[in-house]
């Protein structure tokens, strides 16, 4: 009868627990090379089989069960690893990073980067610097964006780590959009209330010249989802205009987009500037119906005329679909934001009251402007 | 007892029960059936007369990888050509595909970075679906199986069954819960925050008749040599099991269950063109639950040693 085992097969994590440094250095070492030739590999190539083969010997005890792909079982293993052992395995990541002499490529070092991006691991500061270093030869020489992504992914869930590592990119010549993106983004999430400053100080550096309005949009769209519609139209109202026009223009011009600034007027139709004739009749609009000059930059201008000539201007989100259906809109409206100081004619709840008192604070400084 | 869990001993025996299972029904082709056969028992032969049952499972490894058998559907029997498939996958497999779209289409960079950020929204994750189903029809190499030559499916009609049965009141997250549990998804036992959670569609456009017509493509119900890697595969089916044709039956992973979930195959590689994708919904559970019937199920069989033997016996 053969003997039934009584231990439990250890996991990786456990293995890191009781494994030294050295030897876990050695773990990450050998899944980075893998992932490395793995990627280079054909799909369902014989290299590929045996490589999988060959790993799953190797890292033992990670599984690798063919449903799934190798570098997510490496990843689900190392962020096991760092709820059990954090310390050592970062310690052996640090010194993985630290070590000049590896002779590793950039893409090895980028491959790294990546799975620990995956893995959903934060890194202390002084390994993220690290990390840092070891990419910018390689972003001097070829100015690949690829990994700052990632590195970015890294840094830690606060903000002032944050613009810490944006500011050393700043420095070291670095600060690429994606790694400006992933900065915000990560803002958003984490420490909403920082996504004005954040966006105040990288923001002229958020999207390359050439980027598409669609990439602009789904960017905000993410935003909007990370930090919640309040604070990324006070954080959008709250910065120059002049930072990041794409952006600006993303969230209020044109069909689509997610907001939409609505204008009351209660005054005379000659209190308007002329080529805005498109109000006739109007009493509230949504910026794409400015019409084409809503999609410039120019349109801040406008709006600031239009502020200081009328009591009236309140932000809300449009529909999905990016028209405005005023009917309902207009109900809404009126719980969200009364700029001009008069009475809401609905009684609005806290929430809303807060979001009502920072917005008309802002807006009223505009007008003012 | 969870069945990720088990204990190498249980593996190791239901490996011997399905591979028992997959020999005595003749799921094998003729050509396949006694070499593999004969290269598990040399295996096994080698271990001596009382094999450890990782050593047991070490054996299978081998075989399937190094043997003629590699992963490749290698079944008999094959559902009817008018079949459409569907398969359920995890985001570890979108994430790949989105790496291929955007090396092809550098100016996307901004929006995929997004998707694959690990603390990505379940909303800008969904999006991964119509960017994938934008730009697959142009990549005819990209293959939803990316490391082996094979991935696991199911007959659309029944994902839609299954689709029906969840779809009064159920959010996604219950969904995608409930569909990796019915189809029996034992790996797909995510971290909550991590990305990886969020489950994909991936429905093909045609049936495998027009399938075949255009690409070299096989479907086969699974064997164990196929499901080899996967502790809840089981190659005999479980009664009441509502059999469909050509295919093979997934065990429920639910909250204690151990019944059949729903028909499944194993198909060749195939090109993402063949499939629209959507986005499904973050598993919200990540353990499933006991299986002690299961494991109960497999120890009230056979001996561990008999079953070497009745191998044996078959491959002399």
């Amino acid at each position: 009868v053969t003997t039934q085992s009584t231990q439990e097969p250890k996991t990786f994590a456990e293995a890191v627990a009781t494994l030294p440094v050295r030897a876990i250095r050695r773990f990450v070492v050998d899944a980075v090379l893998f992932i490395d030739r793995y990627s280079q590999s054909e799909t369902g190539s014989e290299e590929r089989l045996k490589l999988v083969l060959e790993m799953s010997e190797q890292l033992r005890p990670i599984p690798f069960p063919s449903r799934l792909e190798p570098r997510a079982s490496i990843t689900a293993a190392w962020r096991e690893a760092t709820s059990l052992a954090e310390t050592k395995f970062f310690e052996a990541v640090d010194a993985l990073l630290r070590d000049e002499d590896g002779h590793w490529a950039a893409r090895q070092v980028s491959a790294l980067l990546e799975l620990l991006a995956e893995s959903g691991v934060v890194v202390p500061s002084a390994t993220v610097f690290l990390a840092q270093g070891r990419l910018k030869a390689d972003y001097d020489r070829w100015g690949n964006p690829g990994p700052l992504s990632a590195l970015m992914a890294m840094v830690p869930n606060d903000a002032t780590s944050i613009f810490s590592m944006l500011d050393r990119l700043d420095a070291d010549g670095m600060l690429a959009p994606a790694a400006v993106q992933a900065g915000v983004r990560k803002v958003c999430k984490w420490e909403p209330e920082s996504l004005e400053r954040s966006l105040a100080l990288f923001g002229h550096q958020l999207f390359p010249e050439e980027e598409e309005p669609d990439a602009v949009r789904f960017f905000l769209e993410d935003l909007i989802e990370r930090a919640g519609s309040a604070s990324v139209v006070l954080a959008i109202t709250g910065i120059d205009p002049d930072i990041s026009p794409k952006l600006v223009s993303a969230a209020f011009g044109g069909d689509g987009a997610p907001f939409g600034l609505v204008l009351e007027f209660d005054g005379e139709e000659s209190d308007i500037e002329s080529d805005t004739s498109v109000l006739e009749g109007t009493r509230i609009l949504s910026l794409h119906q400015l019409g084409e000059a809503a999609r410039e930059p120019e349109w801040t201008l406008k709006v600031r005329l239009l502020s200081a000539a009328k009591p009236l201007v309140k932000i809300v989100e449009t529909n999905p679909s990016g028209g405005v259906d005023f009917d309902e809109q207009y109900d809404e409206i009126l719980e969200h934001a009364e700029v001009s100081g008069t009475p809401l004619t609905a009684e609005p709840s806290d929430e809303h009251e807060s979001f009502a008192s920072q917005f008309a604070q802002k807006m009223q400084l505009r007008v003012l402007a | 007892m969870g069945f990720d869990r088990l204990l190498a001993h249980d593996r190791a025996k239901i490996l011997l029960v399905n591979l028992a299972e997959t020999q005595r029904r003749k799921l094998l082709p003729k050509t396949l059936r006694k070499p593999v056969l004969k290269e598990i028992h040399k295996g096994l032969a080698a271990l001596g007369t009382r094999p450890t049952p990782e050593e047991i499972l070490q054996v299978f490894k081998n075989v399937v990888f190094r043997s003629a058998t590699r992963l490749q559907a290698k079944g008999v029997e094959r559902p009817a050509d008018d079949t459409t498939l569907a398969a359920v996958v995890s985001f570890d497999k979108v994430r790949g595909l989105l790496e291929k779209v955007l090396f092809r289409r550098p100016d996307l960079k901004s929006q995929i970075d997004a998707i694959i950020a690990p603390d990505a929204p379940d909303a800008t994750v969904s999006k991964a679906a119509g960017i994938i189903n934008r730009h697959s029809p142009r990549m005819s190499t990209l293959s939803l199986s990316e490391w082996g030559t094979i991935f696991w499916a199911a007959p659309t009609e029944e994902i839609d069954r299954l689709l029906s049965i969840c779809a009064a009141g159920s959010n996604p997250m219950q969904v995608a819960r409930f569909l990796r549990d019915s189809l029996g998804l034992i790996h797909m036992k995510f971290d909550l925050t991590h990305p990886d959670r969020h489950l994909f569609l991936f429905r093909a456009k045609a049936s495998i008749a027009n399938i075949v017509a255009d690409e070299d493509f096989i479907v086969t119900r699974p064997t164990t040599l196929d499901g080899w890697d996967n502790p809840r595969f089981c190659q005999p089916l479980l009664p009441p099991a509502p059999f469909q044709d050509g295919c093979g039956m997934t065990v429920d992973i639910a909250d204690y269950k151990c019944s059949p979930g729903a028909a499944e195959v194993v198909c060749s590689a195939l090109p993402i063109k063949f499939f629209d994708i959507s986005y499904l919904g973050p598993v919200d559970k990540s353990s499933f639950g006991s299986d002690s019937d299961f494991v109960d199920l497999i120890r009230e069989g056979q001996d561990l040693n008999d079953l070497v033997d009745y191998l044996s016996a078959l491959a002399a």
